[in-house]
């Protein structure tokens, strides 16, 4: 091979490279957002505001503004707090799972995906928090060494969960930083404000790119992948023992810490084609976040999707196989029972519309995608819906029997957390990469284009 | 104090006049000033300056005197009381400086905190219960029975439980009022002395003539003493007596049987059939808590000695839910139903009474099969009929129990002392008349509320117009008081002295526990000054009074103190009279009770009936308006109660407004659809919607809508008690109800699971099959089955896997070393009358939430009663099922909480830590009996009105009260747990079983809960568990409740009793 190829290739390469620093840079060094942002913007911060207000009339009154009751002691705020959890899968799968199983297609969508995590694992904190009765004393769950020297009784699932939630949320905010760090230097390195300068500076680390450096970055990141991984399949599964180890039927059953993992990823992956597909139009991504990347997150939500649709058979086998009469109500009463609205809004958005994924069409047309996504979130609401609400309406005592409402208070919290998630991911679109420029250059054939295959 | 202008004596306000109310304007910041609460916080309050004096007179006219008085210690002591409990209210100003002084010495006998018990007296119509009041630091807490009381023993009713509240009520007048050109004005309590002295003295002129009292029904011997001098000394001065709910229908039927007056007093415990005729013998009945203690030794399948009970009636009476047989007819029907039965003892010929209703299979066979047993039991039946049925129906009866043989030996007979009083009716009807010719000069009225529950055809309010001088003693400036002259504030009766007899005639005495609250006087205070006393103190005159019927020297200061200990006089009750039946002429069968089961609209028959407001006078009572109703579990609201075919056949439905014509009047109710409610019958619960209760019953002045509609504007006088020509016609819109369990209208699905459950949750058997159950070795059949073949049963439900034992656990095993609580709750005996549920939650300081919360499922009762139908919705079998907390040995409640603020005693019980609380929630949730409750806001906010204030006097301060976001559940009074231990091990003797009694069970007329501890072999709770009727509710989720049911055991008649299905579980 001749040396003028190779500089051509190089030539070409380095071409290709600056196009990707230019196009992510680009959006936040512009003076500029596109125009939907600021409306956007606007409209996200609005509804924070409706959760604000909406948080201190709770602070003030008590739970008792939502639906919430004796017979149905949890209902939307715990319906909601899973719900998040549920799409905080997505990003640490992505990021993690996917490196690990070298997936090279993850690289355009990583970052959006676990900034998305990290906004959802907030969202989904700030319902268990809420939830409890005096929310001032909920730092009680965790292991504070005190005078009393009383602890948190470890044999509660709240208590793991308190373990689960907190670590999930402290390695996702790591690992995403730590895929930051070059690209926090990148652009530091083309700025021209001192103060951003000083900013992206200081976010970088020192980030120089030698070699050692990329040496030890890539060796830790592999580290950090390792740690995540188990903590993807770690954090809904014990999410979902708060339900398998309670007594009632309904919730007390062995498959949920899969069948939960399985409608975690589904919900995540989901809510990912949701942002980004509209995300790489407005931001002119589309040669970055191909439809190869959007195809295949199609796919991995058909085949997730099927495997909840398979759950929810096991679980009503396993009801009628049993012979336990408690479940099997349970399970009669979500299909036929006053509820079962809810549970085939489940079933249609869950497990028959991801089906049509089925289709290549379909699965390259955008606006379709969307929405579809967007039922399958909706769905996937109604599954945490169903299991919790559900449930608790009809357990072993007929006589406290219940038909569940929920108030404009359940409503206005859970759109005031949709409110605070895009408000942080729209900041995150405006002033982070979106995309991590460097593993999307280093995933790309002209990363290679030196070492050619003899 | 610029800003108060108000006059010396007349102060103008609309009608409302309570002091807090009307004083709104007082200045704030002032030290020297006592609250605006009408308590005092400070001794600077009661300093002697020139200030004080004079804003005494103006803020406080009605208390000037009192004021002025040096403290006596007695009231200091209660003040005191008080005082710490009001420390830091005031109207804005924060920090305002307030002194307190300490007692230099402490009063004899009086230990802070340490609870003391009296003996006390409640009267309702005129019957009385023996109370042991506990009071605390002065304060009277807590209402029981009392246990040597002869009559009614030591158990109570709701509404006994729930008369505490009312005392606290911070709705109650507070001061006299004098009527003038139709407003109200604040008048001095020196005013009302004067007003009715006046009375007397316009009355004296005329020897008595134009003076008429109006008195609710009392059995005060000191009443009648007083009425006696009154009447010496004016013998124009005419007595009337009025009660809404009146038994004497009863009495002037034995007039008509036996040619005077006599009560009848059913002894259920030595009664083998019991035949109720549309009787209420455990509700709303003067002898309620006798028959539910008779009925309970009469039902004891262990022992081998069961009643049987039938109920003939047209709504469902607490008497009809514990029946083996019931028969759903309307009220007007128990006669031709009565005269059957008769004629079949006799071996007359049923059909020749003339009614279809007797020629309908059901009835026919019912009628038929009674008499056979009845007659076989000679000697050992009750007939018993409802207060609510004409005279001639209880002559009827009184001579079906004389050919039964059943006088002297079951049914007993007293003389009445007032044989020549006419009938509440007939005496309301005649005082109006009067009334109505303008010959009434001086009305007083005592107590009652005639203007709200006088029949509509009186015109009572009218009448009273005409009246010239008139006075209202009442302890709420209600419906009758914004008529008449003069409104005096009456004490409750937890604050004066006073008398009542019991059912049976035994003098109890009651005592007064606080001085009046509100400075009111007392029946007796106001009869005193009308008799020409000078003063109306009430102790000396009660006293006297007593002493002689006791026949004890009235200086026997120890029999005094002995009546003051004991609480009644031994041996007062009269002894029951021969009676001997005559000949009456019956009247003949109206055409509607010749008409059989069915009735076309336009002729329905309407029956009134108590609630839970009793005949509206609790209706400002919160406790008893929150209480479920025992059958169709409505709180908050009354509603017509309809029969589901009755219901389709009118084309309403549950919880549809219909308008109910009787005669001119028209009501628009709301609609239950009830079970077992007669065909063409509606049941109309009288006492609610008023216009003057209070904050809580609806008032206009405050303008608070009333809960529930009144159904007197249905009521006439000849329409008494029922009446028949009722036409139901449906409007399509709908009201709100506050139940709290869902009632049989429910989709299929759950319906069908309900009746599975219901067959394992509530065990139930024949005394044929129990008595099979107890030989050896027998596993039982059906429904009733051994404990151990009980939790096969139940392991069948869930199926285990074939081989692999169920109930292991996890987690080690509790070990005891000491006590081991448990209880066991007797289904056969419950009749659902509640009083448990009031009891806990006077108890517990359970607070009370509003019908809109019990609609949003958060009531806060710590028992609950479920109530479950079985069968045919239009004549159904109906079960009990009291659920508290089981406290399950292994608790899935415990494990689940995060802070471990629920956690095992040492003694086995499931003890809760409000502090540690942070309200997640999930032991609620992981509840299978979902006995947990939750504090979803703050229910005691109402606590913190200046007006409110009073009302957390009433707390025990043995119990947290809880705060918002904390989960609550019955812990099986560990206070009174913890009290007994400390006062054995501080006497170094041990616990004796039955001493600890929980509120429920202190409560419970029928004696069906017990509690004790299972390590005592001997305990009686530990020989209840053993029985082969115990078993544990949901027992195959091996959380092994420490409480165990006791199946329900009934004893059908052979010949009536369906043929029992017999499903394999």
């Amino acid at each position: 091979m001749s040396s003028a190829e190779t500089s051509a290739e190089a030539l070409e390469a380095r071409e290709y490279f600056k196009g990707i620093s230019d196009s992510v840079c680009g959006i936040v060094e512009a003076e500029k957002a596109p125009k939907i942002w600021l409306p956007a913007f606007a409209a996200a911060v609005g509804l924070t505001g409706v959760l604000v207000v909406s948080l201190y009339i709770l602070l003030t009154e008590g739970t008792g503004i939502w639906g919430n009751n004796n017979t149905e002691a949890w209902a939307w705020p715990i319906v909601n707090f899973v719900f998040w959890v549920g799409i905080g899968h997505a990003g640490t799968l992505i990021s993690a799972v996917l490196f690990l199983m070298r997936q090279k297609w993850r690289t355009s969508i990583n970052r959006a995906a676990e900034a998305m995590t990290i906004f959802a694992v907030i969202c989904a904190g700030l319902f268990p928090v809420i939830h409890t009765g005096r929310p001032w004393l909920a730092y009680w769950l965790l292991p504070i060494p005190n005078d009393m020297a009383i602890w948190p009784q470890f044999r509660s699932p709240l208590a793991w969960d308190v373990f689960a939630v907190s670590t999930y949320m402290t390695v996702s905010i790591l690992f995403w930083y730590m895929g930051l760090v070059p690209d926090f230097a990148t652009l530091r390195d083309r700025t021209k404000s001192k103060l951003k300068h000083t900013i992206y500076g200081i976010l970088s680390l020192g980030w120089r790119g030698s070699a050692r450096q990329w040496h030890r970055y890539e060796r830790a990141y592999l580290i950090m992948a390792a740690l995540a991984t188990p903590l993807v399949f770690s954090v809904h599964s014990v999410v979902s023992f708060d339900f398998a180890v309670g007594q009632l039927p309904g919730w007390h059953t062995t498959i949920f810490p899969p069948y939960f993992v399985a409608g975690a990823i589904f919900s995540g992956f989901a809510m990912v084609l949701t942002l980004l597909v509209p995300a790489r139009a407005i931001f002119n991504m589309k040669h970055i976040i191909t439809d190869q990347h959007v195809e295949n997150m199609c796919k991995v939500i058909l085949a997730t999707g099927s495997m909840v649709g398979f759950a929810y058979g096991t679980e009503f086998f396993i009801a009628w196989y049993s012979g336990n009469m408690y479940e099997g109500f349970t399970f009669l009463n979500r299909m036929f029972g006053p509820f079962a609205w809810a549970y085939w809004t489940m079933i249609t958005c869950n497990v028959l519309i991801p089906q049509f994924f089925w289709f290549k069409k379909i699965r390259t047309s955008p606006f379709i995608i969307v929405g579809l996504c967007i039922l399958v979130n909706v769905g996937m609401w109604f599954e945490r819906f169903v299991i919790i609400v559900t449930s608790l309406t009809r357990s072993f005592m007929p006589g406290s029997w219940h038909y569940f409402s929920p108030t404009m208070y359940d409503a206005s919290i859970f759109i005031g957390s949709f409110g605070l998630f895009f408000t942080l991911f729209l900041l995150f679109l405006r002033f982070m990469p979106m995309i991590a420029m460097f593993e999307v250059k280093g995933a790309s054939p002209h990363a290679h284009a030196g070492v050619k295959h003899h | 104090m610029s800003s108060l202008k108000l006059t010396k004596s007349g102060r103008v306000v609309s009608n409302s006049h309570s002091v807090s109310e009307s004083s709104k304007g007082a200045p704030k910041g002032k030290s020297a000033g006592p609250s605006q609460d009408g308590f005092w916080r400070s001794q600077a309050d009661l300093d002697n300056t020139p200030e004080f004096q004079e804003f005494l007179a103006r803020e406080y006219p009605e208390q000037e005197e009192q004021l002025k008085d040096p403290l006596s210690r007695r009231r200091f002591v209660q003040l005191m009381g008080a005082s710490f409990a009001l420390a830091g209210v005031s109207q804005g100003c924060r920090w305002e400086e307030e002194k307190i002084m300490p007692l230099s010495r402490r009063p004899d006998g009086y230990i802070p905190g340490v609870a003391k018990k009296y003996a006390s007296a409640f009267e309702l119509g005129g019957a009385a219960a023996g109370l042991l009041v506990t009071c605390m630091d002065g304060r009277p807490i807590k209402i029981e029975g009392n246990p040597e009381h002869p009559f009614t023993g030591g158990t109570s009713t709701a509404v006994a439980q729930a008369s505490i509240l009312e005392m606290y009520d911070p709705d109650r007048s507070r001061a006299v009022r004098r009527q003038e050109k139709g407003q109200g004005l604040i008048a001095t309590r020196k005013d009302a002395l004067a007003a009715i002295r006046a009375l007397r003295d316009t009355a004296k002129a005329t020897r008595g003539a134009g003076l008429h009292i109006l008195s609710e029904a009392t059995s005060s011997a000191t009443i009648a003493a007083l009425r006696q001098e009154i009447q010496a000394a004016m013998p124009g001065v005419k007595w009337h007596e009025y009660e809404p709910l009146s038994t004497d229908e009863q009495r002037e039927g034995n007039r008509m049987a036996f040619g005077s007056p006599h009560r009848t007093h059913y002894r259920l415990d030595r009664a083998d059939v019991i035949a109720s005729f549309d009787a209420e013998l455990f509700g709303n009945n003067p002898a309620a808590l006798r028959h539910s203690k008779d009925f309970a030794t009469g039902r004891n399948p262990d022992t081998g000695k069961q009643n049987r009970v039938y109920a003939i009636e047209s709504a469902y009476s607490l008497t009809g839910a514990v029946a083996d047989h019931r028969l759903p007819v309307r009220s007007e029907l128990i006669k031709p139903l009565l005269l059957g039965l008769e004629q079949a003892l006799t071996g007359g010929d049923v059909a020749s009474v003339g009614a279809a209703i007797l020629a309908e299979p059901k009835a026919h066979t019912f009628i038929t099969e009674l008499a056979k047993d009845l007659a076989k039991n000679r000697g050992r039946g009750v007939v018993a009929v409802g207060s609510q049925q004409p005279a001639e129906v209880h002559a009827i009866a009184a001579r079906i129990n004389a050919t039964l043989r059943n006088h002297n030996a079951t049914v007993l007979y007293t003389a009445e002392a007032d044989a020549q009083r006419p009938r509440h009716l007939d005496d309301l009807k005649s005082l109006v008349a009067t009334m109505q010719s303008g010959k009434v000069a001086g009305l007083l009225i005592i107590g009652g509320n005639p203007a709200y529950n006088a029949p509509t055809d009186l015109d009572f309010v009218g009448a009273l117009a005409k009246v010239k001088s008139s006075v209202h003693l009442s302890m709420y400036d209600d419906e009758t008081s914004k008529h008449t002259n003069w409104h005096i504030n009456r004490a409750h009766y937890l604050e004066a002295w006073g008398d009542s007899r019991s059912y049976d005639g035994t003098v109890t005495l009651a005592q007064p526990m606080v001085e009046p609250l509100y400075d009111g006087m007392s029946a007796i205070g106001v009869l005193k000054i009308l008799a020409g006393h000078d003063d109306d103190s009430n102790q000396d005159v009660v006293r006297r009074t007593l002493l002689a019927v006791a026949g004890s020297d009235l200086a026997d200061d120890k029999a005094w103190r002995r009546l003051l200990h004991d609480g009644f006089i031994p041996g007062s009750a009269p002894r029951p009279a021969a009676v001997a039946p005559k000949q009456f002429a019956a009247t003949p069968l109206s055409d509607s009770q010749k008409i059989g089961s069915s009735l076309p609209n336009g002729k329905l028959e309407v029956v009134f009936r108590e609630s839970a407001t009793y005949d509206g006078r609790y209706a400002n009572n919160s406790w008893l308006l929150e209480t479920p109703d025992f059958m169709t579990k409505l709180t908050w609201d009354n509603a017509a109660l309809i029969g589901p075919a009755t219901a389709k056949s009118l084309g309403v439905s549950n919880g549809e407004l219909a308008k109910i014509t009787v005669g001119e009047a028209t009501l628009k109710i709301v609609v239950h659809v009830s079970p077992g409610q007669a065909p063409g019958s509606i049941a109309l619960p009288l006492g609610w919607g008023r216009s003057r209760a209070g904050h809580v019953g609806g008032h206009e002045d405050f303008k608070v809508a009333a809960p529930g509609f009144n159904t007197y504007a249905l009521r006439t006088s000849s329409g008494f008690n029922f009446t028949g020509g009722a036409t139901v016609k449906g409007t399509g819109s709908n009201y709100p109800l506050a139940e709290t369990q869902d009632h049989f209208a429910m989709d299929e699905l759950g319906a069908d699971e309900v009746k599975k459950r219901v067959n394992t949750h509530i065990k139930t058997g024949t005394l044929k099959e129990y008595n099979d159950l107890k030989k050896p070795g027998a596993k039982g059949q059906a429904d009733l089955v051994t404990r151990d073949a009980h939790l096969e049963i139940e392991k069948k439900l869930i199926r285990p896997i074939e081989g692999r034992e169920i109930n292991v656990s996890l987690y080690d095993e509790h070990e005891y070393k000491g006590h081991k609580w448990g209880m066991s709750i007797d289904l056969g005996k419950c009749t659902g009358c509640n009083a448990c549920s009031v009891a806990c939650q006077a108890e517990n300081n359970i607070p009370v939430v509003g019908k809109k919360e019990v609609m949003n499922n958060r009531e806060m009762h710590w028992i609950r009663i479920d109530r479950y139908f079985k069968g045919n919705p239009n004549d159904p079998e109906m079960a009990f099922l009291p659920v508290h907390c089981q406290q399950c040995e292994g608790a899935p409640c415990e494990v689940v909480c995060p802070v471990e603020a629920t956690s095992h005693s040492k003694e086995g019980l499931n003890d809760m830590t409000y502090n540690r609380c942070v309200g997640t929630r999930y032991c609620a949730n992981n509840c299978p009996y979902k006995v947990r409750r939750f504090n979803f806001k703050y229910w005691n906010k109402d606590f913190e009105v200046a007006r409110n204030k009073v009302r957390s006097l009433l707390s025990n301060p043995d119990v947290t009260v809880r705060s918002r976001g904390v989960m609550e559940k019955c812990t099986w009074c560990v206070q009174r747990i913890e009290r007994t231990k400390i006062d054995a091990k501080n006497n170094r003797r041990a616990i004796v079983d039955g001493e600890i009694q929980t509120a429920c069970q202190q409560a419970c007329p029928t004696q069906a809960i017990h509690f004790g501890d299972l390590a005592d072999k001997e305990s009686v709770v530990y020989k209840n568990q053993e029985l082969p009727r115990a078993y544990a509710l949901l027992a195959s989720l091996n959380n092994s409740p420490r409480n165990a049911f006791l199946a329900r055991i009934t004893n059908p008649n052979e010949a009536l009793a369906p043929a029992k299905e017999h499903k394999d579980h």
